[in-house]
């Protein structure tokens, strides 16, 4: 059984590892690092110039390391054995995989985790520090309102169990009500709603934005972690250990991933121990609890990730500029163009990299922030997409003159008959423009 | 469990009134009633696509459904369509009843049992229509009430089987399903047991009913093949449920929530349940036409679960099972199936046919032979009957070799590839649905103009020249 003592930590450990190996940049990385509402986007663009990429890579890689040992450690404090503990580490790494890259994701990751540790108490200084996790949250990636929704979940079980309002579920509450409160308050934002689902991926549902979606394409690891947690789900019940709240957070978390893909790591985290631990309360001989503190762990922990860190800054090649999406030269040559220029991209998200070209001569119809974009930014994206409508009449309408389009697009051919021609192609993807508008 | 009879009924009546109207809204319809009349004239079972094609003449073809096209083909000329949509609709209704019965059976509460069976057939909507598998449905759920009965009786899987497979080619689930069962029963006895050397004949016994078609091993192997063919991309019953389906939505995922609830095979380790639920789920997870089989296998495991979790004395048998309340639940049920039945007849959406029969027979009517591209494959099934009118790719659309289908692609999309394919292919004729892409392109396409149009559809014909160029 010692064997199984360290499964968390070598998960951890490859999940960093596959981290740093892929490399890669998530494009809504570049809207996070300009998103006026997140000191997070200004923190990671001091150390981007300050340390270079290979920094912030192990940093990212460190800090979603540090998401899955708190969640291990979550799933350790329940009793379940070591094997349970590795076996929910795994669930939680196939579930990450579809978002390994730098971003401020793991931000959010590590405070989901922090949170839901905390959940499973209800004394006064954890509820007072997952205000304090939800705030510091809600400053640094945004996403807080997933915090809030777990906390007031949690809550809402805590009085259906109790059926009373003492002092715990009051307590439950307020806290509750703090964290609503601190994850809506942005920097500069004036949509705190439309900020709100945009956090929780809801604005994925309208029209025109984009949308992730689990089982879509070839078999994923993403997919088989969502399948892994609900079939041990299914087979030993969640409500097993008569918690409530995990049953509440659960049954939302899984909603929230058939939503959008991208609150998957999510689900991983905070479903994967519940059912680890539910099938470990059926071997009640192998029940064991932690030895040590979590603080004596963190300290390890974080001497560990400053190895790793400082030992992937000095392996990967110094620089400051990160990997760019391929979609990048085609927006920056139209910056040699005079005049300003309005670009619409089939996909959403290969218009985030419009942010990380700081200039204002270059407008997007919309991006990744499908919520906060207007209707008609919306419609014109959707019937464009699609060619349905009067399309044409709505990019002249728009002031549209440049389309991403991927090179079997329907557009091109359309575009084409119309008086566009293809400019330039990266990437499997094409830059139309409207001739006579050069 | 009178109650879950009404359910039934309420669901059997929306499925009658789909069934009926069906005859316009499925054009797929269309190739299977071409398919039974040339099993009823020519007595077997085409094994290779004609020259009803101009793109795969020759090709192999596993004419899975001739069973059930046999059957469209001896109803719908004569008008007697209705005699197949009234078997369909009682064949849905029949798996649903099945299904609650099981749920009774297992000792599930009245309100478990309703629940569930309500949940079933939300599952079951979005798949229903008069199709080979509906009969599946029914199939599979009296096998699974068959396999929890645990008598000599189990044994009539194998008929049913050799039945299922020779209306469709999902019958290959079933050794599947009977494996899974057989391997938990193992598993729970811990041995080599009379009801666990009883399973293993069975599952060999279904293994080998499979075989027993005019296809013998090819059926199996053809469905093997489907799994990574590339027309899966283009038929929305294989896309993934998503969770803006209602089907899903509030059919299947609220199964699945409940069984993540209440766990299926704890607290006995019932392995032959949790194996079930285990395989169907994922499964169903991958492809909307496998939604409807997960709801029927996993139904009655929830309601059984649901009903232990609730205590008795919390449970509205009591409420239910008063005269009065039980009068008052099934006149409802019976205002609510004759109100389901009044609006959906008057829903344009089920009244009115949808396809472009109209634009296929004036194709039919001009001189010539004409080689069509349909933008919806399924359209140009109803040009198979009509001798001069050849077909790029049609609703059959499982013979159709790769290549064919990765040029139908193209066309329907629009890909800058899209007017070399119609040009290597020879087409001259081209039906689209009036606005879309297609039919934007070729409207400024030289060498292609109007044919036929109506206000749904538009049909395309090349020039003279060109078509004379082209060849």
């Amino acid at each position: 059984m010692r064997g199984g003592r360290f499964f968390a930590a070598i998960v951890a450990f490859a999940t960093a590892t596959a981290f740093v190996t892929t490399g890669r940049t998530l494009p809504e990385f570049f809207i996070q690092l300009r998103d006026p509402n997140l000191l997070g986007g200004g923190a990671y663009t001091w150390l981007l110039h300050t340390f270079g990429f290979s920094f912030v890579l192990g940093l990212c890689a460190a800090i979603t390391a540090a998401a899955l040992l708190l969640a291990s450690w979550r799933t350790r404090l329940r009793g379940a054995s070591d094997w349970h503990v590795g076996l929910a580490a795994i669930f939680i790494a196939f579930c990450l995989m579809g978002r390994l890259g730098v971003s401020l994701d793991p931000v959010a990751w590590l405070c989901a985790a922090a949170i839901c540790l905390l959940l499973d108490r209800d004394d006064v200084w954890s509820m007072a520090a997952l205000v304090g996790i939800t705030a510091l949250w809600s400053l640094l990636q945004g996403g807080a309102t997933l915090g809030a929704l777990l906390i007031t979940l949690s809550a809402l079980a805590g009085l259906a169990e109790k059926r009373r309002f003492d002092v715990i579920v009051v307590r439950k509450l307020v806290a509750a009500a703090a964290c609503i409160a601190v994850s809506l308050v942005q920097l500069h934002s004036g949509v705190l709603v439309a900020y709100g689902a945009h956090a929780l991926y809801l604005d994925s549902l309208l029209g025109g934005a984009q949308r992730d979606r689990l089982w879509v394409g070839a078999f994923s690891p993403q997919d088989l972690g969502f399948a892994a947690i609900v079939v041990v789900a299914g087979w030993y019940g969640i409500r097993r250990r008569g918690r409530l709240a995990d049953s509440f957070v659960f049954l939302a978390l899984l909603l929230l991933s058939l939503v959008d893909a991208r609150n998957l790591p999510f689900f991983g985290i905070v479903a994967a121990p519940v059912v680890a631990d539910a099938l470990a309360s059926y071997y009640l001989e192998k029940r064991e609890q932690p030895a040590g503190s979590l603080g004596a762990y963190a300290l390890a922990f974080a001497a560990a990730a400053c190895g790793f860190v400082a030992l992937i800054t000095a392996v990967e090649p110094k620089t400051i500029a990160w990997p760019s999406p391929a979609v990048t030269p085609l927006l920056s040559s139209l910056l040699h163009q005079p005049g300003r220029h309005r670009i619409l991209c089939v996909q959403p998200r290969w218009c985030d990299a419009a942010s990380s070209l700081k200039t204002r001569a270059l407008s997007v119809v919309l991006d990744d922030r499908g919520g906060l974009a207007a209707p008609l930014a919306r419609r014109i994206q959707r019937d464009v997409s699609d060619a349905a409508g009067n399309w044409q009449e709505d990019l002249r309408r728009a002031n549209i003159d440049g389309i991403l389009a991927d090179q079997d697009s329907r557009l091109i051919s359309l575009l084409h008959s119309d008086g566009w021609e293809s400019t330039i192609s990266s990437g499997g993807t094409i830059l139309l423009q409207k001739l006579g508008k050069q | 469990m009178r109650i879950a009879w009404a359910i039934v009924a309420i669901f059997g009546a929306r499925f009658a009134t789909i069934a009926w109207h069906y005859r316009g809204q499925d054009a797929d319809l269309a190739w299977q009633q071409w398919l039974g009349n040339q099993v009823l004239t020519l007595h077997h079972i085409p094994m290779q696509l004609g020259f009803e094609t101009f793109t795969a003449t020759g090709s192999r073809w596993i004419a899975q459904e001739w069973l059930f096209s046999t059957a469209i083909a001896a109803t719908l000329p004569t008008g007697r369509f209705y005699v197949l949509a009234i078997a369909v609709a009682l064949a849905a209704a029949c798996a649903l009843a099945v299904t609650a019965w099981r749920a009774h059976r297992r000792g599930a509460s009245t309100f478990a049992t309703v629940l569930t069976t309500a949940f079933v057939g939300f599952a079951m909507m979005q798949s229903f229509g008069v199709r080979a598998q509906i009969f599946g449905w029914a199939l599979l759920a009296i096998i699974m009430l068959l396999l929890d009965l645990e008598s000599p009786l189990i044994f009539l899987i194998i008929p049913l089987t050799v039945l299922w497979a020779n209306i469709h080619a999902s019958a290959l689930i079933v050794p599947a399903l009977v494996g899974i069962w057989t391997l938990g029963t193992v598993i729970e006895d811990r041995g080599w047991t009379a009801r666990v050397e009883r399973n293993v004949v069975l599952t060999a016994g279904t293994c080998l009913a499979v075989l027993l078609t005019p296809f013998s091993w090819h059926l199996p192997a053809y469905a093997v093949q489907l799994q990574t063919s590339v027309i899966r991309a283009s038929i929305s019953e294989w896309q993934p449920p998503d969770i803006t389906i209602p089907s899903f939505a509030v059919g299947l995922l609220p199964l699945i929530a409940m069984a993540c609830f209440f766990g299926i095979a704890a607290p006995r380790e019932r392995w032959r349940d949790g194996m079930l639920f285990a395989v169907m789920t994922v499964l169903s997870f991958t492809a909307i036409r496998h939604m409807s089989l997960c709801a029927l296998v996993i139904a009655p495991m929830v309601a059984q679960r649901l009903s232990n979790a609730i205590p008795q004395h919390a449970r509205l048998n009591v409420v239910l099972s008063e005269r009065f309340s039980e009068a008052l639940v099934l006149v409802s049920s019976a205002v609510a199936a004759l109100l389901i039945i009044l609006t959906l007849n008057q829903a344009p959406a089920v009244a009115k046919s949808p396809l472009p029969q109209t634009a296929v027979s004036r194709i039919a009517q001009s001189p010539g032979v004409h080689k069509l591209y349909c933008e919806d494959f399924a359209w140009c099934s109803m040009a198979l009957p009509y001798k001069n009118v050849r077909v790029f790719l049609d609703g059959r659309c499982d013979p159709f070799p790769d290549s064919v289908w990765k040029a139908y692609l193209d066309i329907e999309k629009v890909t800058p590839r899209w007017s070399r394919a119609l040009d290597s292919y020879g087409v001259d004729t081209v039906l689209a649905k009036a606005g879309r892409p297609l039919a934007q392109i070729l409207k400024s396409q030289p060498g292609w103009h109007v044919f036929y149009r109506d206000r749904g559809y538009v049909v395309y014909a090349r020039d003279h020249a060109a078509s004379k160029a082209t060849r």
